[in-house]
Parts: C-alpha cells; structure tokens; sequence
C-alpha cells in the first residue's frame, strides 16, 4: 500500500519515451482506429478512472469501499439531469456530476468513517443497494424508468476525449495527493491513527476529504459513461458487479501503487470484452477466480511482483557495489 | 504563574469512581511529577488532559481558555503534546519523516511559534545517526526516544510524558533526568510526568502530586512527599486487621 | 504428559530446601526483565517477594512456575532441575501457583472448582481427604460448595483460588498479590489463613504488594528492584529499614 516513503524515483527516459508514445498513440486514436476499438478505448478508460478512483481512497486508508458503484452512478444522474433538465454544456453537466457525487461523499462520511474495517466495507454495501432502491422508486429521477440521452449529444469522439482526459486527470491527481500534504497525513493516520491525532491530524477530516476526491473522480467518469452508453436507470447506474470488477482491477494490478490500476483495468478488461462476445457472464467467474489467484500468490498484485523484482536488482547492485 | 489548571475532574466508569475531585496547577517551566500506585487514576488524568477522554465533570484550563473535551488533535495544535506508554511510530516511515509529520500538522493554531529546530531534537534524543532508519526498526529504547522527539516538534508549551522511564539503562536513565533539566530551561516547556520509576522521578522534578485510588492525597516537593505518612502507606500498604 | 507420583521426593539439593532459583534471567521479547535473580524458600517457610511496580516480581513467579521460556538461570524444585520444564509438568511436579486475578472457572461450581484442582493421579487419590481439609480452612467456601464461582465476593475468590491450588497437594504454593482489590478486613482474614497454611508447615512463596502484611507473616523476605534482589534478610530486619522506602518511593 502507499506506505513508504516518497522516493524520488529515478526517472529513466526509456520509461518517459514509453508514455509519451502511449500518449501519443491513445490522443491520435480516433482518427485512425475504427469505431469497435475505440469503443473498447472508451470503456477500457472508463475502467482505468474507476480503478485510480477506487484506489485513491483504498489504497491510501486502508477501508474497502465496498459501495463505491454508488459514486459512479450519482455522478451518472448528475450529469444526466445537469444536461436535460438544466440544459447545461454537456462539459458542465459532467463537473455537476463529479460535485454533486463528492458532496454526496462528504455527506455519507461522517457518519460511515466511524465504523472500521469490515463494518465499513458492509455499511457502504448497504449505502449502494439502499440508494437503488430509493432512486428506482423516485420521481425525481424518473424512478425505474431512467433517461434516456437525446441523440443530438451523440459524439463518439468528443466522448472518447473525454473520457481520456478524465483517466488522465484521475491518474494524475493521484499522483498528486500521494505527494501531497494529504498523503502525508494519510500514511501517517494508516501506521497508526493515534499517534497521528495525537500531532494535530484532523483523522475523519482528511479521511473525508479524500473519499469526496475518489467520489468526484468516480463521478465524472460515470458521466462521461453514461453520455457514451446514453441511458441510465437505477439497476444499471448502481450494479454492484462495477464495485468488484474495480475491486479485481485493482487488486490484480496492486493495492496503493499508481500504475497498479491500470495494468489490472487492462488485462481484465481485454478479457471481459473478448469472452463477453460469445460468453456474456462468463467474464465474471474468471475476476472471481483471479481474486482468488491473486490473494493466495499475489498478494500485492502485479506491481507488487514487479516492486519487489526491481529491490532484489536494487539489493544485488548494492551487494556489488560494496565489493 | 500557571499554565494549566485542572479542576475538580471526575471521571465515573459505569459506577466506578476512577478520578474524584482532583484539582492541581501545572507552573510555567515547572516539571510536575504525577505518581501513585496501581489504579490510582492517573492513566485516566492524563488522557483527560490530552484529549483522549472527557470528564465527567470539572474543567481543564489552559493559558486562561477551558480546554476540556476539546479533541486531541485540536489539544496538540493548541500547545499540549503527549507521548504515549507503548511508543507509537509510522513504523514505515524514517526517524527524520515520524519527525516530519509531526511538524507539519501541529502549527495550525499558533502563529509565529518559534520551533525547535530538527537537528537540535535529534541532538537532544539521541537520534542523529538514525534519521534514515524505518522506525519499525529501531530498538525499544530508540522509539520511546522518538516518542518524545516527535512530541518536541510540534513546538509545544507543555509536554505531557508517560511512563518514559520504564525498562530504561541507567544511563538511558540519566538522559531522561537530564531531559527534564532542559526542557523548561532551554525551551521555556513545561512538563507533567507520569511515571512509576521513582527513582528516576524523583531526581528530575520540582514537584510532585499523589493519587490514590482516584483521589489527590499529598501534593507538594519530592521529600515533603516521602515523608508523607498517606503516600507511604498507599505505596508501602498498612497493618492489616486481624 | 506424564504424571509423577511424588509422595515427596528422594533427593534434595539440601534436605531444608524446596526451591532454589539461581542467576534467573527472563525476558519479554527485547525486554530483558530480570537480572540475576537468586533466592530459596525452605521447607515450611513462607518467604515474602516484595518491591516496587514494575519490579518483576510476577515475572519472577512465572518464570518460577514454567510459564515463561524465555530465561536462562538455575531453577531447583523439591531436588530437580525445572529451569526447562513445561509448566504443566512443574505443575504435577507439586508446584501450585495462584496467579494474578485468581483465574477461577466462574461458570463452575465452588465445588467443581476446587475437584479441577485435583488433576494428578496422586491429588485425585486423596481428593476428598484433601477437600475437607480445604473445607475446613475455609468453611465458607464449604457453605457455597454448589454456588457458581462467578458469584462469590472477592475475597471468596481468593480463597476459592487458594483452596483450589491446594486440592493439588502442593509441595510449594506461589501467590501472587492475593489481597489485591479486596477490603482491608477481608485481607485481614486472608493474611491470618496464609499464617495457618504455613503453621501447618505449607512452603510458600508470597508476592504482595501489600508490605507490611506481607512481612507480617513472612520468616523472611527479598527486595526486588527493577528486576535485581537488592536485599534479603529476616521479615523483622525488613520491616524498620529505610532501603524498601527509598526503593519505592524514589528517595
């Protein structure tokens, strides 16, 4: 997890020629892949924001969130009534959905932030099924009827950026807190909460803070999904099944590492998408089983085999060094 | 002067009476030693006093304002620091970043507080070649001495310390007599001590305060305190009937 | 795990000795907590163990009684060397120790506690000769034979507590601080029992906080601080010496 401290890691332009040709490639994408792969671009990165949101908040402290869909879907309908009943700028519509699902962030924390650990995990599980059902029966929000996004918002590319700048901006800030005054405070109240409060850290303040800012991520990637998808009603924005494919993603590629996230939505996703073509569950028992696989042998995920692959280097060079 | 005052607490345990109308001033620079035996009550006094518990009823007043009930961490950015019994460190995290933390999250209700600077705390604890070292992995002996380093930076007015005595060397020992000489005289701080190694704590304070069984049964200077025939007793037990 | 039949033993170190602890170190992981602890207890003495918190005077009873492992030093019971025996085996050895908190089985019976106590071949053999002898140094506990453990008073515990270690027909019985958290006339009590059990040439081994009752009792008496014997001597010698003030007040 984000414990350590922050090493400057040695940037090797290899490394930084690798995302700039990655970067290159997904901003060129849509003028030159046909419209199947950049739909599977478009979720692929939807995954990937997800994850990094997810992960943000877990990662950092430890609490599963097992209710985060919930942060996915308000910022779906957040979106979606910004744009249909306000009449905002579809770009604005998708912040109104990432601030209205972090405010509802703030809101469920005080109270959700004094339970610990598995009570955690089970009480935003409820949370999730709880705002279902309120949203399948409530008028406000079309209750089980749901919207519908009018085809004149329909456009693949735009989306596709869209989503793009999200991911990136979800990886980016990330980064950003890990390195920041809040991660410090975070590692801090992880090692031991105690002594953190006892030096002046506000505990459920930064606690609170840092799932509105998964929350706000998590929201703007459910809008810009649901203006791709173009419909959303309760059973689809707040499916459970999102929490643990984000679960598994996360947890195959690493809890608490920065590219973990990534390497995980990639691989499951690749796998969901081409099993989903001939078998549409199937996917699903295959997360089950590469949880599983993954507690049992790697528990620190994929980033974690490769962290401890580049300490034995680091280890050996010393060794050498000292002879 | 005084610094803090703590009046009439009481502390009820469902039914059972931990602290009852305990009242005592902590003087600006002054080391004030709080003892008694097994379950006097001062574990419960201190965590009052830190934040950690709220009474249920009396008041703690610091620096002329009622501080009692107010939160720990709000307590620490207000001047009190505390180190605890069994030494809390982020044990993944270095000497010099434990240190770190705790300057960065203490200042915020003090403007223009002068700090103590890093290199004086590590001369101070011992810990100058041991800034790099994961506090997971240091000795018994070193993370108590971080406790106290970490306590130091956050600049506060006064130190509460717990137990720092305890399994110490002899010359771990004489540190921590010494610690107590330059706190208030090199840092204008002021300390409450708890701590069951009389030895060590009779030499390092000004004044000492008694409990015993929840209540205050002698206050004044080490050898006035001694020679207390309640103290004496309460520590040494009385003839019994029979 | 086997049971010894011991009726008393055959060899003795020296014919007056039941214990003798020699050079005891003990640790809790790093912490090392005794230094060099030696003392004995001879046949029908009881021997008071006092010092200040923290001293290792429970440390010491349970290094004594097997429960710590963690040590190195000579520990000679009734003529054998326990220093690295499991405590059970200690135990059916003929060493009782009534630990801190009395650790009574509260849902059983004031009887069924004490009928636990007799767990060896030998102890069940005389089980009921052993229990009206119990009965009969403690008739409340005879009273409340059937009521649940739980629902005793404090100071019945204790004795409960006692009565139960001395259903094993101890050779040496290791209390540690048995007045503790019980009234003043209730401890009173208790004290006059210890000097009975040890009139009727019971070796004990006393930890108590409780100094001047427990000296009051004690043929003799060792200081422990911070966990070194700093002083041995007869309880009379202890009782006026200015040395166990300063050892726990400080000065």
């Amino acid at each position: 997890m984000f414990n350590g401290s922050t090493k400057k890691r040695v940037i090797k332009p290899a490394f930084i020629a690798l995302w700039l040709i990655v970067a290159i490639l997904l901003v060129a994408a849509p003028t030159f892949v046909n419209p199947a792969l950049r739909s599977f671009l478009f979720f692929l990165l939807m995954w990937i924001a997800l994850s990094q949101s997810f992960n943000l908040f877990t990662g950092l402290t430890g609490y599963v969130n097992f209710g985060f869909v919930v942060f996915y879907g308000i910022g779906g309908y957040g979106m979606t009534l910004s744009l249909l009943r306000l009449n905002l700028p579809i770009y604005l519509a998708l912040i109104v959905g990432g601030l209205v699902s972090a405010a509802f962030a703030i809101a469920v924390s005080l109270p959700a932030l004094r339970l610990r650990g598995a009570y955690f995990a089970i009480a935003m599980l409820s949370l999730a099924q709880a705002v279902f059902v309120i949203f399948d029966n409530w008028n406000f929000v079309n209750s089980a009827t749901g919207y519908t996004i009018p085809v004149q918002y329909y456009n693949p590319t735009q989306q596709y950026y869209a989503m793009l700048a999200i991911a990136a901006a979800t990886t980016i800030s990330v980064f950003l807190v890990l390195n920041s005054k809040i991660g410090l405070a975070l590692r801090a109240i992880k090692q031991n909460e105690e002594a953190a409060v006892s030096l002046g850290i506000n505990s459920t303040l930064y606690k609170s803070v840092t799932l509105a800012i998964s929350a706000f991520f998590a929201g703007l990637a459910g809008g810009a999904a649901i203006w791709g998808i173009t419909i959303i009603d309760p059973p689809s924005a707040f499916d459970t099944t999102v929490t643990l494919t984000v679960i598994s993603m996360t947890m195959l590629g690493g809890f608490g590492t920065l590219l973990g996230p990534v390497i995980g939505a990639c691989i499951l996703y690749s796998v969901e998408y081409y099993l989903g073509l001939t078998y549409p569950y199937l996917h699903l028992i295959i997360f089950g089983a590469i949880i599983i696989a993954t507690v049992l042998a790697l528990p620190q995920g994929i980033m974690g085999v490769i962290g401890s692959l580049m300490r034995k280097e680091a280890k050996q060079i010393e060794m050498k060094v000292k002879q | 002067m005084s610094i803090m005052d703590v009046i009439s607490i009481r502390k009820v345990f469902s039914g059972l009476i931990a602290l009852d109308n305990v009242s005592f001033q902590l003087n600006k620079n002054e080391v004030l030693g709080l003892i008694g035996p097994n379950g006097a009550g001062k574990t419960t006094l201190f965590n009052i006093i830190a934040g950690f518990m709220k009474p249920t009823s009396g008041k703690v007043v610091f620096e002329g304002k009622e501080i009692t009930g107010k939160p720990s961490n709000r307590i620490c950015r207000l001047g009190i620091a505390r180190t605890f019994q069994i030494p809390r460190p982020f044990g993944e995290m270095t000497v010099l970043e434990n240190i770190r933390v705790a300057r960065e999250f203490s200042h915020h209700d003090r403007k223009g507080a002068d700090s103590i600077e890093t290199e004086t705390i590590l001369e101070m604890t011992g810990l100058s070649d041991r800034i790099g070292v994961e506090a997971k992995k240091l000795t018994v002996s070193e993370k108590k001495r971080l406790e106290v380093a970490r306590a130091l930076a956050t600049t506060p007015k006064v130190l509460l310390l717990d137990e720092i005595a305890a399994g110490l060397t002899p010359k771990e020992g004489e540190w921590a007599v010494n610690l107590m000489k330059q706190l208030p005289e090199r840092f204008g701080i002021s300390v409450i001590w708890v701590e069951h190694v009389m030895r060590l704590l009779m030499k390092g304070v000004q004044r000492v305060i008694v409990l015993d069984h929840g209540v205050k049964i002698a206050e004044g200077k080490p050898e006035e305190v001694v020679n207390d025939e309640r103290v004496q007793q309460a520590y040494l037990g009385k003839k019994v009937e029979g | 795990m086997t049971e010894n039949e011991f009726a008393g033993s055959t060899e003795y170190v020296n014919d007056e000795t039941v214990l003798k602890v020699e050079g005891l170190n003990a640790s809790y992981g790093e912490t090392k907590i005794l230094h060099q602890v030696s003392l004995e207890v001879k046949k029908g003495e009881l021997v008071a163990l006092v010092g200040p918190n923290g001293a290792g005077k429970t440390t010491t009873l349970r290094s004594i009684s097997g429960i710590i492992r963690q040590k190195d030093g000579e520990i000679i019971f009734d003529g054998k060397k326990v220093s690295n025996l499991p405590a059970n085996t200690i135990a059916s050895m003929g060493l009782s120790l009534v630990p801190e908190g009395r650790g009574l089985f509260a849902g059983m019976s004031v009887r069924e506690n004490l009928e636990m106590g007799a767990f060896t071949k030998r102890a069940r053999s005389q089980m009921k000769r052993t229990l009206e002898e119990v009965y009969s140094l403690f008739p409340v506990l005879k009273d409340r034979a059937n009521q649940q453990a739980g629902s005793l008073s404090g100071g019945e515990q204790q004795m409960l507590a006692i009565g139960r270690a001395i259903m094993s027909r101890p050779s040496l019985l290791l209390l540690d601080e048995p007045s503790l958290g019980l009234a003043p006339i209730v401890a009173g009590k208790l004290f006059d029992t210890l000097r009975s059990l040890k009139d009727g040439k019971m070796s004990i081994l006393l930890v108590e906080q409780n100094l001047h009752a427990a000296l009051d009792i004690a043929d003799r008496a060792y200081l422990l601080e911070n966990g070194r014997i700093v002083l041995n001597g007869s309880a009379s010698e202890f009782k006026n010496n200015p040395q166990i003030r300063e050892s726990y007040l400080g000065l």
